[in-house]
């Protein structure tokens, strides 16, 4: 396969060419055209004064002598013709011979007429420009003036600079062919770039960045280049600290297990502690259970597959979801206060709108103090519903709050464990919301509490 | 069989009325002009008076009085060869005598074609009937006979045949390249010419006609191609090179020259006058002696004359 360099280089190097060639060519013809009317006007002058001076009758030695005198002098050739064989006088006959003129023509000159002609011409065996103005003597054709000048062509004329205009033309061309390639190449020097960055990525070499700053096409492509690059490394290292964060959460339950696990085997467990250890154990199963179905929903939720969307009435999904989560707030003897108007009919997946409440009451709770009131509402506006879940909590900073929705993201870390939830609960909810063309958005202050406000599409008639 | 005759007597008179041209009344004299450039023929009264003319379908470029009252007419690139009765200014006949034709000469009501792409002379009756043939140098053009022999002058060769009257070989004489013109003085064949190459004739060469020896030259310059016999003997010829005519006595001294025409081609004798016929300017014009007494526009090209009187 030939290089793109290559094949643009080559291109150029046609153009070159064939305008190198047309130039010739052109110069030649408008050589030609200009030193033909040229001449033959000069011919033309020549061969009237001439003609002005014969005085009619058989043409003279004197006369033709005359011609020959002036042809000494002047830079075109003239002379004079009165042989009849030469001016076709013969013509019904078929002569061996070779006349000056053709049939037209003397019909032409007989008739007093100039003729004027451009061609070759096999008595002089070359490209002549001829004028040629007749004798006339009573309708007789005694003579002709006969005025010619080679049509020299420029390379004839050059002939003895012939190898010099060669070795001018060739060089230009050399030169011409050289300039035309570093430019090719310094245009496509970028392309060359991207490459080489384009297979450093394809290797992993995530970091790679190319250093082009035109403005042009392939600036832009580079610049565009740069922006992929930069979004292919960041998702690289939110997967890579995802997974060590995985992993990090699944090795605690896990060690937990395995420690209580070993001291059971080496029977070390007083039979006092033996109750408070098998909860213990369940506990962490149930929080690696609950991990695993979260990641494995925030793993469906990323596909983006069809979401199944049908017209929800959102006051009986709101006493749905709070009858599931009623025992995690008796607990804490947290209560709900619930102003949903009963008209509203969303436009959501039932489960996950469900999976959405959960997650977001849950944390609410998690976090609100002991006793307190949840209050639960929404607003309608045109073509949405907004629903909002306030807390009385302990609230999030500001530096915390526009975090909150990221996978394994703790406003308090030393606390994670403590709460038994995945961190993943924020981000789930987010994600299913995003999936449903809804907002999600947390206003919060610190030691008064944080508002949920999750926008849904209304279901219009 | 009643619409085969009808179809029969269509064609005859289908074929009757092609090439019909305005008839010559038998009683009138005339000299007509061959206008190969204009494919006329004019015939033109002693009064130097265009009788009629005709305008001719083909590129004839020669034309021979057979009899009184039969024109022979053919042509260099021609096929056929026609013989049209002047009083009725029909087509009586036509000869097949195929591309090529440079002349013809007629003898005792046999007619000589002379054919320069086969370099033969072949010769017919009056009713276009071939009779021999016998080939010849290069070009045959020229013919002229002395009741003998017949003369005929290669054109692009060097040599002239001598042919029985029967076309049987005679003899062979060295003559000089484009020779034209011939006529029969005394014992000898006067021979006019163009000129070999690049230099033109300047004289007519007097040959014996016994032998084909050359007896001397006249100097009639330049390029003296036709000869004609005036009715006092004397011998006219039309230099074409120079557009002159000269008078020339019976022993071959030039008694008068006079500029005629252009680039003439052809001269005869008509009545009292000379007629010659100026190529290039396409007059007639009739000399009388050293003057010229009348001229004529004629067809574009006047390239050969032929003369009737009526006995």
């Amino acid at each position: 396969m030939k290089k793109l360099s290559v094949k643009i280089w080559m291109l150029l190097l046609l153009f070159i060419a064939i305008t190198i060639v047309f130039l010739v060519i052109f110069t030649n013809f408008l050589y030609e055209e200009l030193y033909v009317e040229d001449t033959a006007t000069s011919m033309t002058e020549v061969a009237e004064n001439l003609q002005s001076t014969y005085k009619g009758g058989a043409v003279t030695n004197e006369f033709i002598k005359q011609t020959e005198d002036f042809n000494r002098f002047s830079d075109v050739e003239v002379f004079t013709v009165r042989n009849p064989k030469e001016l076709s006088a013969c013509l019904p006959f078929e002569i061996d011979y070779e006349s000056l003129i053709g049939p037209e023509e003397r019909a032409q000159l007989i008739e007093g007429d100039a003729v004027i002609k451009r061609g070759y011409e096999k008595r002089f065996n070359r490209e002549v420009v001829s004028v040629i103005y007749p004798l006339v003597d009573e309708n007789r054709l005694e003579g002709i003036i006969y005025v010619y000048v080679p049509l020299t062509k420029i390379t004839e004329m050059a002939s003895k600079d012939v190898i010099f205009l060669l070795i001018t033309v060739s060089l230009l061309l050399l030169l011409m062919g050289w300039i035309s390639l570093k430019t090719v190449q310094k245009v496509l020097v970028p392309l060359d770039k991207l490459k080489g960055a384009a297979n450093e990525m394809a290797t992993g070499n995530y970091e790679t960045r190319v250093d082009i700053r035109s403005s042009d096409e392939i600036g832009e492509l580079a610049k565009t280049f740069n922006q992929m690059a930069t979004s292919i490394q960041e998702e690289d290292e939110k997967k890579r600290d995802f997974l060590s964060i995985v992993s990090h959460e699944l090795r605690t339950p896990i060690s937990y297990i395995k420690g209580y696990g070993e001291a059971f085997e080496q029977e070390l467990v007083p039979e006092e502690k033996k109750k408070e250890i098998y909860t213990l154990i369940v506990q962490e199963a149930n929080r690696m259970q609950k991990l695993t179905n979260d990641l494995l929903t925030l793993a469906r939720s990323e596909q983006h597959s069809e979401v199944d969307i049908s017209p929800l009435v959102l006051s009986e999904v709101i006493r749905e979801v709070l009858q599931l989560v009623k025992k995690l707030a008796d607990k804490k003897q947290v209560l709900f206060t619930v102003t949903i108007d009963e008209g509203t009919i969303i436009k959501a997946n039932e489960q996950m709108t469900k999976q959405i409440l959960i997650n977001i009451l849950e944390n609410a709770i998690h976090y609100s103090s002991v006793s307190s009131i949840i209050t639960i509402g929404n607003e309608l506006a045109k073509k949405e519903t907004t629903i909002s879940i306030k807390d009385e909590g302990c609230g999030i900073a500001p530096e915390h709050l526009a975090h909150i929705t990221e996978r394994f993201y703790r406003v308090n870390k030393a606390r994670s464990r403590i709460d038994g939830g995945t961190g993943l609960g924020l981000s789930i909810a987010s994600q299913l919301i995003e999936m449903q063309n809804g907002k999600l958005k947390f206003t919060s202050e610190v030691e008064r509490g944080t508002t949920a406000y999750i926008t849904l599409p209304i279901w219009e008639e | 069989m009643k619409k085969l005759y009808i179809l029969l007597v269509l064609c005859f008179i289908g074929g009757c009325s092609e090439s019909s041209f305005p008839a010559i009344p038998s009683d009138t004299d005339f000299v007509a002009s061959l206008n190969t450039l204009g494919r006329s023929v004019d015939f033109v009264s002693n009064e130097a008076e265009i009788i009629e003319s005709w305008e001719l379908e083909e590129t004839y470029t020669g034309f021979t009085l057979v009899t009184d009252d039969l024109l022979l007419v053919y042509g260099y690139t021609v096929e056929k060869a026609v013989l049209i009765k002047l009083s009725t200014g029909k087509q009586v006949a036509s000869i097949d005598v195929g591309e090529g034709t440079t002349n013809s000469y007629v003898y005792e009501e046999k007619i000589y074609m002379a054919n320069a792409l086969d370099n033969t002379v072949s010769s017919y009756n009056t009713n276009g009937k071939k009779l021999q043939t016998h080939s010849t140098g290069n070009y045959p053009m020229a013919m002229t006979s002395d009741g003998n022999h017949l003369f005929v002058v290669n054109f692009k060769d060097e040599f002239l045949s001598v042919l029985s009257l029967d076309l049987e070989q005679r003899d062979e004489w060295a003559i000089p390249t484009s020779s034209h013109g011939l006529i029969i003085q005394d014992n000898e064949l006067w021979l006019g010419g163009h000129g070999a190459g690049s230099s033109p004739n300047r004289s007519i060469k007097r040959i014996n006609i016994k032998n084909g020896e050359l007896i001397g030259e006249i100097e009639v310059p330049i390029m003296p191609i036709n000869m004609a016999r005036a009715a006092n003997g004397h011998i006219f010829t039309v230099s074409h090179g120079s557009s002159t005519v000269y008078e020339i006595s019976e022993s071959g001294e030039v008694l008068n020259s006079i500029k005629a025409g252009a680039n003439p081609f052809w001269i005869s004798s008509f009545g009292d006058s000379m007629v010659l016929a100026g190529y290039d300017d396409h007059q007639l014009y009739f000399i009388q002696s050293d003057e010229i007494t009348k001229k004529l526009q004629v067809g574009k090209g006047p390239f050969q004359l032929i003369v009737r009187e009526v006995e």
